[in-house]
């Protein structure tokens, strides 16, 4: 039994404390506010001078940052190859290309050097395309270099239909990157370019672009050096800390309940804080889902060792 | 005329008399749940133990008459007295949504303790407790590689002696410290002196 000390008062009226204090604090979230507005300022300044610099070279390819999945959406797209091809392909950008990032794309092809193209035997089309390549492996590349250096935050707030909060990336350095590339794999998935992964596809049939970004980033620094690999383990406990996903205990086991907007990726992102460990959960309710993209809204699936 | 105005004074005190009385006794705390597969009745008796009330009292020498610790523990946990400690007991505690915790060491706890409570003396929270990690995953807490996660653990309620003693504020302090939200912690701070001079039922020694 602890027993308690003394009650000493402290009954002194000071005002002028409380005065000084309050006004401290209302310099130092001012402060605070300048400061964040600047920083955002600059990261936006070398975004924009990062893509300038791009523009102008676009042969450089850099291809260093495309591994596994990140690969598919990487390439190159020989978009007539797929199509049966009747008739002259019109000289057209790939689908993909053109609204996602058309400044990089309109600036190669307005340049039509005569001494260059006696020289290049590459269509303009195939340019394009590398452009566009160059293009995307950028945004990822400053995407994860910002994920390395931790300008970057993992949000969990309502999501549009406001059904329930999601988990985001939000960058810091290059947010304009990461809505260009969900724009582009929302494209190149409805195009037929990339394949939705299994353990991304939800329960309710749509494409959840956010969760497929988790999956490009965690998998693109998870095999990279060993900076890349601590930002990967950062990045998996700032999204295990953000989830609110609600499960509960019963016998010492946890359940979740499948909600609406869920898939098995992004169940584990919750819960791991890792799209990749979606087969965990899966391998533990194999009774219950014949697939990892046969999730049903409702169905309670078994959580292990969290 | 004065006379009238008296018995009308007389009868509408009267009147409030006996609602006030009324509504003494619709105030007598009782509850009955379910925990741990055994049904609970806890209900106040006529008969106040006072040695039992006196067993949990122990006079620290630093003090000239009892010393009391301040009413709120910490910020953002509500304190709560025994109407709260017995709904919480019948609607969350007996569906196990909710942990009534002891946190006096045991020593302490075998004197007597409120029905459905589990002991985790505060002593065991510390940081370098190489299980206060399991305690907390024990809770409801989830855990990844060292990092917690606090949206499924159990609200709790927490008590010690009573308003002497300091074990609970210790172990909120303790547990806010690791992370748990506040908001999920109350602190039942009459604790088992205020509980046992109330006649309300305990287990232990003394039951």
């Amino acid at each position: 039994m602890n027993a308690a000390g003394p009650i000493t008062e402290t009954r002194k009226g000071a005002a002028l404390p409380w005065i000084i204090a309050v006004g401290a604090m209302t310099f130092a979230v001012g402060m605070t506010g300048a400061m964040f507005v600047m920083q955002n300022r600059q990261a936006s300044q070398t975004e924009m001078m990062a893509a300038m610099m791009m523009q102008m070279q676009q042969q450089q390819q850099d291809a260093t940052v495309t591994r596994n999945a990140s690969a598919a959406l990487l390439t190159v797209p020989t978009a007539p190859a797929a199509a049966p091809a009747p008739a002259p392909v019109p000289v057209a950008a790939p689908v993909v290309a053109t609204a996602a990032i058309p400044s990089a794309s309109a600036a190669i092809a307005n340049r039509a050097d005569p001494a260059v193209a006696l020289t290049d035997t590459r269509t303009q089309e195939e340019k394009v395309a590398e452009a566009v390549a160059a293009a995307n492996a950028n945004k990822v590349r400053m995407l994860t270099e910002g994920i390395v250096a931790g300008l970057y935050d993992v949000t969990n707030e309502q999501d549009a239909s406001g059904s329930g909060t999601r988990i985001a990336l939000a960058s810091r350095n290059a947010p304009s990157a990461v809505v260009a590339l969900e724009e582009l794999l929302t494209e190149a998935i409805a195009s037929g370019e990339i394949e939705l992964p299994d353990s991304v596809a939800n329960a309710d049939g749509v494409v959840d672009t956010q969760t497929m970004l988790f999956d490009l980033v965690q998998r693109s620094l998870e095999g990279g050096s060993d900076a890349e690999i601590a930002a990967a383990a950062e990045l998996r406990r700032r999204a295990f800390e953000a989830s609110t996903a609600q499960s509960e205990v019963v016998g010492g086991e946890r359940y979740y309940t499948v909600e609406s907007g869920d898939s098995l990726a992004y169940i584990a992102l919750q819960f791991y804080g890792s799209t990749n460990a979606y087969g965990r959960i899966y391998e533990a309710n194999r009774e219950i889902i014949p697939a990892p993209d046969k999730i049903q809204i409702g169905q309670r699936l078994l959580i292990p060792n969290v | 005329m004065k006379s009238r105005a008296i018995t009308a004074a007389a009868m509408i005190g009267a009147y409030l008399a006996t609602a006030s009385v009324a509504q003494d006794t619709s105030q007598l705390y009782t509850a009955s749940f379910n925990y741990n597969g055994e049904q609970l009745v806890i209900s106040q008796t006529p008969q106040i133990n006072g040695d039992a009330v006196a067993a949990l009292y122990r006079l620290p020498e630093n003090c000239g008459a009892i010393c009391v610790v301040p009413h709120t523990a910490a910020e953002g946990v509500e304190t709560v007295s025994e109407r709260d400690v017995l709904a919480f007991m019948t609607e969350q505690v007996a569906s196990g949504d909710g942990l009534l915790i002891d946190s006096r060491l045991p020593a302490d706890r075998a004197v007597a303790f409120l029905p459905a409570s589990i002991n985790v003396p505060h002593s065991l929270i510390t940081p370098d407790n190489p299980l206060l990690n399991d305690i907390l995953v024990a809770m409801g807490t989830r855990s990844l590689s060292g990092s917690l996660n606090f949206t499924d653990a159990l609200p709790i309620m927490v008590f010690d002696d009573g308003p002497t003693t300091t074990d609970a504020p210790a172990f909120i302090a303790a547990m806010l410290e690791a992370g748990y939200p506040a908001a999920k912690i109350k602190y039942y701070r009459g604790g088992m002196q205020v509980w046992t001079a109330m006649g309300l039922k305990t287990e232990g020694t003394q039951s």
